[in-house]
């Protein structure tokens, strides 16, 4: 299949939801009280990404995550590193896909197996991937609408069933602003921003390092705002002290929804933006995987996808033994041990390479 | 070569559960790795991961080439002329 460039909107769309999906209800860690700021604050240091990346793009023209990989850091080292990569790729779509799993668990399919759940999902997964990057982009711009439809839905009914308090915000930064700096700099900058690193695989697609750069600060401007808002509905619907203590906060929050006793549990809605937002966000990582496994070890596009889906399935399942083991490892070991190094350190070295190696005038 | 790409995710895939595993429980790596193989309690894992690789191994060898008869291949043209003489 030959790539070309996608449209800007269905692109710009693709890395909203990608970093909308899973984070909207894990994003912020509610380990601060004032945990709406964080996500304000961490907007300003993960434009770094930005800058990182798309400094890896300008460098070597028409050249992707991969190949920029096998660029700077030789042939047999260069694939060790795309190897680690689709892992890393796998790796996280299989937590989404548990985090989906466990949030459908506890709301919508109590009784139903988790295996079915997640063979039937990752299936899903697998054919949204089969027409490519393409198919998937423009997927994402449905996906978009239904997602803020439905947020603004919620927001709307809460604040007709009268469950908005304005004042559960209070007190204002009371152990002051560093937690909130500390968290930002901890937890956010690295999920949902820092997974925007999947996007340099689709350099094509996604119009070089100048589109790079235009689409994802557009994206992240507009995730920084959207997540801020909902965190702000989480607290004005529940108050500081029960969202910290929620395992689904905005899904508690839309349980509160009441209006005349006629418009009620509307926490399927939450479940269903999850839903469509995993989907997308699994079906990049999954396509971002195969490309990775096709790089090495080559093979027809399309041939990956569906054994590559069932296996992110079935690590899905092995990944943590319960849920609150899922969160630690997720919000704290992951952090330490993939995203930093796969997302901050590999790239900057592999950039420090490239420009060592392939300085501007010489021949590459 | 989808199935030796299959075979070496997986193990990859594994060794970094095995790994985060440990961290988070402060277990060896023996211990750790026993208790993420998919084979008991739950054995429906291995089926999924089975399934992975036979559907990585249909492809690699060619299984649905393989499996069609000799000498029977599809004529669309001869169809769609047969169709048109029974209409008429």
């Amino acid at each position: 299949m030959t790539p070309s460039k996608i449209n800007f909107v269905d692109m710009f769309a693709m890395q909203l939801v990608f970093l909308l999906s899973t984070s909207i209800i894990f994003g912020t860690p509610s380990v601060v009280p004032d945990s709406w700021l964080v996500g304000i604050i961490a907007f300003f240091p993960a434009c770094l990404f930005i800058v990182v990346y798309g400094a890896m793009l300008s460098s070597q023209k028409d050249m992707g995550l991969y190949q920029l990989l096998e660029k700077a850091w030789g042939k047999i080292i260069g694939k060790a590193f795309v190897l680690v990569y689709a892992t890393y790729f796998l790796y996280i779509a299989s937590r989404n896909i548990r985090d989906m799993v466990e949030l459908v668990m506890s709301t919508l399919l109590r009784m139903t197996p988790v295996p079915v759940i997640t063979t039937l999902f990752v299936l899903i997964v697998a054919y949204a991937t089969l027409g490519g990057i393409q198919a998937i982009a423009r997927f994402a711009s449905l996906v978009l609408c239904i997602v803020i439809m439905m947020l603004l839905t919620i927001g709307i009914l809460l604040m007709f069933s009268s469950s908005l308090i304005l004042e559960q915000m209070l007190p204002f930064l009371s152990k002051g602003i560093g937690p909130v700096v500390l968290s930002a700099f901890q937890h956010s900058i690295w999920f949902p921003y820092g997974e925007i690193v999947v996007f340099l695989v689709f350099h094509k697609e996604i119009g070089g390092a100048k589109g790079f750069r235009r689409l994802t600060l557009y994206a992240f401007l507009s995730a920084c705002l959207i997540l801020s808002v909902s965190d702000l509905i989480q607290i004005w619907t529940l108050g500081i002290e029960e969202k910290k203590y929620s395992s689904f906060a905005l899904l508690d929050a839309a349980r509160l929804i009441n209006i005349a006793n006629i418009i009620t549990r509307m926490d399927a809605i939450i479940a269903l933006i999850i839903m469509f937002g995993t989907l997308l966000k699994c079906a990049v990582f999954l396509f971002a995987c195969t490309e990775g496994l096709m790089h090495i070890f080559k093979g027809k596009t399309g041939k990956y996808n569906f054994p590559l889906a069932l296996l992110a399935g079935a690590f899905s399942i092995l990944v943590t033994r319960n849920s609150a083991e899922h969160l630690t490892e997720g919000l704290t070991y992951v952090i330490y041990t993939l995203h930093i190094p796969l997302q901050l350190i590999v790239p900057l070295l592999t950039l420090l390479l490239l420009r060592i190696r392939y300085r501007k005038g010489e021949a590459t | 070569m989808i199935i030796l790409g299959l075979f070496v995710i997986t193990v990859m895939g594994l060794l970094v559960m095995c790994f985060l595993d440990m961290l988070v429980f402060k277990q060896s790596f023996l211990h750790v790795f026993v208790h993420l193989l998919p084979i008991y309690p739950d054995t429906s894992t291995i089926y999924i991961i089975a399934a992975a690789f036979l559907m990585g191994a249909w492809v690699d060898f060619n299984m649905t080439e393989r499996l069609k008869k000799p000498g029977k291949q599809p004529n669309k043209q001869g169809r769609g002329n047969n169709g048109d003489a029974k209409q008429n």
